[in-house]
């Protein structure tokens, strides 16, 4: 009864998250944000990603992930260590070979063919937090910029 | 007797009540198991008292279990990590459910451990009473 | 497999947790979880109440296991959570089917039902006793023994007590304000991510599940001055509450039909504050609020600070940050502020290296 859950996420903590990036899909422009679930890796060190990653990731996929421009830095291996723990999935340093890949800091320079997903992580997704800290603000600014 | 007074008596009782109630239905019926023992989670709703609006204190481990007995499905729910008390739970829920004789004759028994459970917090609350500041003496 | 074998971090890593076993058991000590349980209770109350997970064993075990640090045991449980499957939500709790062992108020002396101290350190001398150095089983057994013994001379009455709360005495005066039940569906911030003006569900949510330090830190802040609000407690109780499910299919609402599943211990609390209201005739009169404070276990510090800053985010008010939703909400749960406080330990390297040849080019460009 210890074994962890595939994927880490127990089912419908994945379905709430893939419900959130079918939205931030279908309305172009707009961040939809969800509820961040807890994850075994510290907040900041790529768990944003690692969720989508976790919530998206099945038996025949194969995983890169890059943190600070490269495969083999501490986090990148921590966080493909815990997916390939939680999965058994493939892992890959090959851009062409992976169907996920989940990024810090650098988009590949192999081109993307349709059949791949990139997980891009960002420090803040909200580019007006450095100039207004209360995401109340933000918001509503972001929403009159749309309109 | 009703759902809520019966999981009261049993989840409390520290006897093997439910072990024992469980054990003379195994013997006799044929049960399913629907869910093995599982662990999960139970949201807390509470009220509270400034505003008496409701808000999400929390969660709390239990385990849950689900056997089928006459084709009427019971449910056990514990607090905690208690395997064996959460099946034995969903069998003697199942047995009601299904209406089965033997529950009637359970009734005395569930009384008797009713009255060990109060006994015992009576005690309790009367030793507790100790730590209770008289202010009485004060006031002269 | 197809397992790439990875450069440099992957050995350091593994010999680093290695590192990590080694440090735990080199004193050649083994600390049992049970012992935790039954000897760290206010720690294990502490890690349940942050990490929002009721289960002392799991806590003693993530306290195990985090050889003690607070915020790597909250940690722990919280990610634990995210493997469960949430089977139930229980019907409202309702404290005051509390079994209480503590209940105190320190606005009236003569509350109905009493003071009731139960067991609490507050009055008790911090001098440290070198007595537990050679604490022994043996010895433990026989004071056990004794207390017991002169418990025996305790009379049972002849029915369980229930404490009613001191506040509904006050309702019932109409010093207080009568509410009716307001059974709005709350909120969940673990299923929905939080957003502004937070609704007070989500607010009671983020708050109780708060880090005590954080908790304890800006309830005080907001006495000392950078706050509105001055509170008398006006009841404190510690106690065990009783926890009903519905069943999952069952159409007919009968709560005689739901199912007990077990109680958990909390601590209440009921701050009164005083407040200015305008009465019919729109003069300012003197009036009484409650802050609520709960959290799970005893933890009667985080319950009184979550009680100020229940009722100091009541009340906006633009020139303080206790008062101020984003600021209180967003920075006292343990797991985000230590995560990302942590995060800076990262590898920064493009990041700072970019920073580095920016600066560099801006040098250049001066000279």
């Amino acid at each position: 009864m210890h074994n962890t859950h595939f994927a880490f996420f127990d089912e419908s903590s994945k379905k709430e998250i893939r419900r959130a990036i079918l939205k931030a899909v279908a309305i172009p422009g707009y961040q939809v944000p969800f509820a961040s679930r807890e994850m075994p890796i510290a907040r900041g060190w790529g768990t944003g990603g690692l969720q989508i990653t976790l919530s998206i990731i099945g038996k025949p996929d194969v995983l890169k992930v890059i943190d600070q421009g490269a495969d083999e830095s501490v986090n990148a291996v921590s966080i493909k260590k815990l997916v390939h723990e939680t999965t058994g999935v493939k892992l890959t340093d090959q851009t062409k070979d992976a169907s996920i890949i989940q990024s810090r800091h650098r988009i590949p320079e192999v081109p993307l063919t349709k059949d791949q997903i990139i997980v891009l992580q960002v420090p803040e997704p909200e580019p007006l937090r450095k100039v207004e800290a209360k995401e109340y603000v933000t918001k509503k600014i972001t929403c009159r910029k749309r309109i | 007797m009703k759902r809520r007074k019966r999981t009261e008596i049993l989840i409390q009782d520290d006897s093997n009540l439910a072990q024992d109630l469980a054990s003379m239905i195994l013997e006799k019926y044929e049960c399913r198991e629907v869910v093995m023992p599982q662990y999960g989670l139970t949201m807390i709703k509470m009220r509270e008292s400034a505003k008496k609006s409701l808000f999400y204190m929390g969660e709390v481990l239990i385990t849950e279990a689900k056997v089928e007995v006459q084709s009427c499905i019971g449910i056990g729910i514990i607090v905690g990590m208690e395997e064996k008390k959460a099946r034995n739970m969903a069998i003697i829920d199942a047995a009601y459910q299904a209406g089965l004789p033997e529950t009637e004759s359970w009734e005395a028994e569930l009384i008797e451990a009713e009255q060990r459970i109060i006994e015992k917090r009576l005690k309790h609350q009367a030793d507790l009473s100790e730590t209770k500041v008289d202010f009485e003496t004060m006031d002269v | 497999m197809g397992y790439v074998a990875v450069k440099g971090g992957t050995k350091a890593i593994e010999a680093s947790m290695k590192r990590v076993k080694y440090d735990r058991i080199k004193g050649e000590k083994v600390l049992d979880v049970h012992t935790i349980m039954s000897t760290m209770s206010a720690m294990v109350d502490q890690v349940m109440s942050e990490s929002s997970l009721y289960s002392p064993f799991l806590a003693a075990l993530s306290i195990k296991q985090a050889e003690g640090n607070m915020e790597e045991a909250v940690f722990l449980m919280r990610a634990h959570r995210s493997t469960l499957p949430r089977l139930y939500y229980s019907q409202a709790l309702e404290t005051k089917t509390m079994l209480v062992e503590r209940r105190i108020s320190a606005s009236f002396k003569d509350i109905p039902g009493g003071q009731l101290l139960g067991s609490t350190v507050d009055y008790t001398h911090r001098l440290l006793d070198f007595n537990l150095v050679d604490e022994s089983l043996e010895k433990n057994k026989r004071w056990l023994k004794d207390y017991e013994t002169a418990l025996q001379e305790n009379v049972p009455s002849d029915h369980v007590h229930y404490y009613t709360k001191v506040v509904e005495y006050l309702r019932e005066e109409g010093l207080f304000e009568e509410y009716a039940l307001d059974n709005t569906d709350p909120v969940d911030i673990t299923k929905e991510s939080l957003h502004f003006p937070a609704p007070r569900s989500a607010r009671l949510q983020v708050l109780t599940r708060g880090q005590t330090g954080a908790v304890t830190s800006l309830g005080y802040a907001s006495l000392r001055g950078y706050g509105q609000v001055h509170p008398t407690v006006g009841e404190v109780r510690v106690g065990h509450v009783p926890i009903h499910v519905k069943h999952p299919n069952e159409i007919e609402d009968d709560a005689e039909n739901d199912y007990y599943i077990g109680k958990i211990k909390i601590t209440e609390v009921e701050a009164f504050v005083p407040v200015n209201i305008k009465n019919e005739d729109h003069e300012e009169e003197l009036a009484f609020e409650i802050g609520y404070g709960v959290c799970y276990g005893q933890n009667e510090t985080k319950a009184i600070a979550m009680s100020i800053l229940d009722q100091c985010l009541e009340h906006p008010e633009y020139h303080f940050p206790t008062h101020d939703e984003e600021f209180v909400l967003l920075h006292i749960d343990s797991v985000e502020s230590t995560g990302f406080i942590s995060h800076l330990k990262l590898p920064h390297y493009v990041t700072f290296q970019s920073r580095l040849d920016s600066v560099r080019r801006v040098k250049k460009g001066r000279q």
